[in-house]
């Protein structure tokens, strides 16, 4: 029978196209012949929905695997990887709004410290030129204020003789020279005698005092730009405690890097996140059955993600040694990491970093718990913003 | 570790004469691969559990062995499935037990142990042991082209070679295998649709 055939070849997908033509119109007319072709059907999709029945036995396949000497790949799925993969992306924004916040802050306060200092050069108000004969005459008499006295405890307001035709000082950003408390720290407002004209102010003293002036508010200014967030990259190289039997599958062309940024919150006390790639050495059992069970050695390559606290001890301004605890987790588990280590100031806000690190690794398999350890020498650079 | 599972057999084979890990993870991609399609054949040759698993076994590592010794294959379930037919054949004629093969009936519960229970279930796994008593009652030559089509979805190519017959033969077989069983299965079929 050449349509029971051509059914056959048709579900085995092997019906030339102008007979499957033919045997659809066959089919749109023969009700038997729909029905035949139901049960063809049906009888190939139980056999196909059936191949779980037929998958060998677990110990079965451990036999196998034991005979051939291969290792049972596990496919590692702890708790901790769920919440990885689950808030991945959280971490991602989290990662990039600290990011935003620091250089937000970061730009704010260089903002304001540069307004501040664009603001003290351009609102000093240009001191009103005072003639007031009897004033000074009174002042002359009651502080007898010696002309070299120029500066004074009132802010930006110096007299000056009208008399002055010269022009103020300009400096390199054509706003006009701020003249501050700090240049010559003395009691009494400077009074000029409009009879004197020896008396009147030195512009040119003051013109020579710029670069020393500057100098200064630069100082002061670098100080105030100390917003107590630092970067850290570290490059480490570790021992695991127990000795590696297996080597990583893969490794991240990061391997054994890390980067930190810290956050000063009080003195010598800093907070810091950080993301690292490393490797852990782990040993682990996988039970198969009641009398089968394989211990598992496996060597990942991890990106953990932590928080870390440093408490640095200062000996002087470029020798700090600290004590570091961080805290991190990846998608294997949770790591807990004491370390120790010497920060020394070499370069105005460039530091090197010495780190001796313990790590452990807590992770679970089947809700069994187990530890994988190494210690650790990391090797950085921090700088200071 | 890479996505083994998206390479074909013929990126897999080399990979199986790497070290460690390497060579485990194709393995497994392998095994996991063509596992249950190797054990239905093994069932449905020794029609007993105990004997599937020690020729499944067997196959398994002839195969790896074959492939470390620098022998190429190319493609691994018929080169498994022409394995197992060899091992059954050698453990016939050594134990002259063939013909007890024969006389044992095919069961369900020879397949799987942890089968379920519930009422679709049920129903399913009553269709399925039709299905093997249909093609139980199938001669030889026909029985044979069935289940390597039907369960182990070989094309008619590999077929023709394991059973070392003409394409066209082998496609007359599938096709008169399959119409015997389901001219068997026919009043059950029936039955279970008006379920």
């Amino acid at each position: 029978m050449d349509y029971e055939d051509n059914l056959v070849q048709f579900i085995d997908g092997e019906l030339p196209e102008d007979r499957e033509r033919e045997l659809f119109s066959m089919i749109s007319a023969d009700d038997s012949l729909r029905a035949e072709y139901k049960s063809l059907l049906g009888i190939n999709n139980a056999i196909k929905s059936s191949a779980a029945y037929y998958s060998p036995s677990s110990e079965l396949k451990a036999a196998v695997y034991r005979d051939l000497n291969i290792s049972i790949p596990v496919k590692h799925v702890p708790a901790f990887a769920k919440f990885i993969q689950g808030t991945k992306l959280n971490l991602l924004s989290c990662g990039i709004g600290a990011v935003l916040a620091s250089t937000v802050f970061f730009v704010s306060t260089n903002f304001l410290s540069q307004g501040a200092k664009s603001d003290l050069a351009t609102q000093i108000p240009i001191p009103p030129l005072q003639n007031s004969e009897t004033q000074s005459n009174s002042n002359m008499k009651n502080n007898s204020l010696s002309y070299n006295k120029q500066i004074i405890k009132t802010k930006f307001q110096p007299k000056i003789n009208n008399s002055v035709n010269e022009s103020l000082p300009i400096n390199n950003n054509n706003s006009i020279i701020a003249i501050s408390e700090l240049i010559i720290p003395e009691n009494g407002n400077i009074i000029y005698d409009v009879n004197d004209k020896s008396k009147i102010i030195d512009i040119s003293d003051l013109t020579k005092n710029l670069n020393d002036l500057t100098e200064i508010q630069k100082e002061d200014n670098a100080s105030n730009e100390k917003i107590g967030i630092s970067v850290e990259a570290r490059w480490s190289t570790n021992w695991s405690l127990a000795r590696e039997t297996v080597k990583p599958s893969k490794i991240s062309d990061f391997n054994n890097l890390g980067f930190d940024m810290f956050f000063s919150i009080v003195d010598n006390f800093d907070f810091g996140i950080n993301i690292r790639q490393e490797t852990f050495f782990v040993k682990y059992e996988e039970k198969i059955s009641n009398n089968l069970k394989y211990k598992l050695e496996q060597n990942p390559n991890l990106t953990s993600y932590g928080i870390s606290i440093r408490k640095r001890y200062p000996i002087n301004d470029d020798l700090q040694p600290f004590g570091q605890m961080n805290l991190a987790i990846n998608k294997y588990g949770i790591i807990l990491r004491p370390s120790i280590g010497i920060t020394y100031n070499f370069y105005n806000d460039f530091s090197l970093v010495e780190t001796f690190e313990y790590s452990n690794m807590f992770f679970t398999h089947n809700q069994e718990w187990f530890s994988a350890s190494k210690i650790g020498l990391n090797f950085g650079i921090n700088y200071k913003f | 570790m890479n996505n083994y599972n998206a390479y074909c057999d013929e990126e897999l084979i080399p990979l199986l004469r790497e070290d460690k890990p390497i060579c485990d993870y194709a393995f497994d991609v392998l095994f996991n691969r063509y596992s249950s399609k190797l054990f239905s054949y093994c069932l449905f040759l020794t029609r007993n559990r105990n004997e599937s698993d020690l020729v499944f076994h067997d196959a398994w590592l002839k195969f790896f062995d074959y492939i470390k010794l620098g022998k190429s294959v190319e493609k691994v379930l018929p080169f498994l499935i022409m394995t197992v037919k060899h091992i059954i054949v050698d453990k016939a004629r050594k134990i002259n037990r063939e013909n007890k093969f024969k006389q044992e009936l095919l069961n369900l519960s020879d397949f799987d142990t942890g089968l379920e229970t519930t009422n679709k279930q049920h129903d399913k796994n009553e269709m399925l042991e039709l299905i093997h008593i249909a093609v139980d009652s199938l001669d030889d030559v026909y029985k044979e082209a069935f289940i390597l089509k039907r369960y182990q979805e070989l094309s008619n190519d590999e077929i023709a070679k394991i059973c070392n017959e003409s394409v066209d033969c082998i496609r007359k077989r599938v096709t008169r295998s399959t119409n015997m069983v389901k001219k068997i299965l026919e009043p059950y079929i029936n039955e279970f649709n008006e379920k």
